[in-house]
This record gives structure tokens, C-alpha cells and sequence, in this order.
């Protein structure tokens, strides 16, 4: 799955830590995220998208869509 | 790397460069696995017990000898309880390792049987593995696991 994780923490100007505080995970979550090693699950996906005022769809984006 | 109990469970709301180095915790590891150690150091006094009493009675043998069950049973859960409180990767993480240990370990306990089946003698562990290695399998294939898997996610 792409993420769009890092380019918005980048915009915000957080660290990695900083995302992961506010998610609520560690931040091996975040990193595996951004590097596409991990999907997320849809209630951490959902705390992405609220944090950000964006929806899934807009973060998240399935391989091959 | 591999995870304590500590250090898996607890996040600091400080950011990581203003944390201190995180630790190895004797006490924090001990609160996780002490149902392990007592469910060891009783299969061990069990197994001693019943050497060296031989008069006593079935029903009492019986509950010598399975008194390591109850202590391992509350392990299982202290780890359930452990991996419910982690984070969604490292919880992912642990359940494939745990998954690697139970493969490992039945891998190594159906080679030992087909050998032993077949009248091929192993030095020192011709009676089979029995609980002591099966456990120590688990535990090998456990930590193994937790670094391969941990790797894949770094």
C-alpha cells in the first residue's frame, strides 16, 4: 500500500516520534508505514486520517488503484 | 533488537531525543516471565521429588507431577496481557515469532521422533527431547524469530 504518511509529517514538520505520539504507536510503526513495509490497520488508519483532516483514501492509496 | 516488557508496553510522551537510553529491566522482565521460572524450578523439584519417593500414592504422584502446568498457564497469560497492551506492529511482530517458535519446535520434536522411530540414537538424547528441550526449542526458535521478523520492519 502507498502512503502519503512521510510528505504530510514533513509539511507539519514533525519527527517520526512526534507522528507516533500523536497515533499513539511506536515509532517502528511509523517508520514501517512510510516505508511501505506495514500496512496499517483501519482504526490506525482512521487516526491518520482525522489527525490530518483528510480521509483515507487521500493518505492511503491500495497498490495497483 | 529484542523487546522487554518495559520498553514494548511503555511509550514516553517525550520525543525520542529527549529520552533517556532505554535499559535493560530486571524488574520489568521479571514481572513477565516469573510464572515461567516458577513452572521451570517446579518441574525440576517435581521430577526430584518423585525420584526419591517412590511409595507415595498415584494421586499424589499425578499432582506433583503435573504442579508446573497451573504456573504455566498463568506465563500464558501474563504474555497474552503482554501482547495485548503492545502497539499493532510490534503485536504483529510477536505473533509471527511465536508462530516461528511453534513451527521451529515441532520441526525439531518430528525429527527427533522419525530418528528415534528408526532406531537412530542421538548421544545423550536417546530418550527424545522431553519437556526441559521441547521448551528450550521454543525459546531458541522464539528469539530467532523475534530478530528475523524484527529485521523485515526495521
Amino acid at each position: 500500500m502507498k502512503s502519503k504518511l512521510r510528505e504530510l509529517r514533513e509539511a507539519k514538520g514533525w519527527s517520526q516520534s512526534d507522528l507516533a505520539d500523536k497515533l499513539d504507536v511506536s515509532r517502528q510503526t511509523v517508520n514501517a508505514i512510510e516505508t511501505e513495509k506495514y500496512d496499517p490497520s483501519l482504526p490506525l488508519a482512521f487516526k491518520a486520517a482525522r489527525l490530518f483532516k483528510m480521509s483515507i483514501e487521500d493518505i492511503f492509496e491500495l497498490d495497483g488503484d | 533488537m529484542l523487546y522487554t516488557g518495559r520498553n514494548m508496553n511503555s511509550k514516553s510522551i517525550l520525543p525520542e531525543s529527549a529520552q533517556p537510553e532505554r535499559h535493560y529491566s530486571f524488574q520489568a522482565d521479571m514481572k513477565l516471565n516469573v510464572w515461567a521460572f516458577v513452572a521451570v524450578a517446579l518441574a525440576f523439584w517435581s521430577r526430584i521429588l518423585l525420584k526419591h519417593h517412590p511409595e507415595w500414592n498415584d494421586p499424589l504422584r499425578a499432582a506433583v507431577a503435573l504442579s508446573p502446568l497451573l504456573p504455566s498457564l498463568l506465563y500464558v497469560r501474563s504474555v497474552a496481557k503482554w501482547i495485548r497492551g503492545m502497539d499493532e506492529l510490534q503485536r504483529r511482530i510477536q505473533l509471527e515469532a511465536c508462530l516461528f517458535a511453534t513451527v521451529g519446535a515441532i520441526f525439531v520434536v518430528t525429527a527427533f521422533d522419525l530418528l528415534k522411530a528408526h532406531g537412530i540414537q542421538i548421544p545423550r538424547l536417546h530418550a527424545g527431547l522431553g519437556w526441559e528441550g521441547t521448551f528450550a526449542c521454543v525459546v531458541v526458535f522464539y528469539f530467532l524469530g523475534s530478530v528475523i521478523i524484527n529485521r523485515r520492519y526495521k
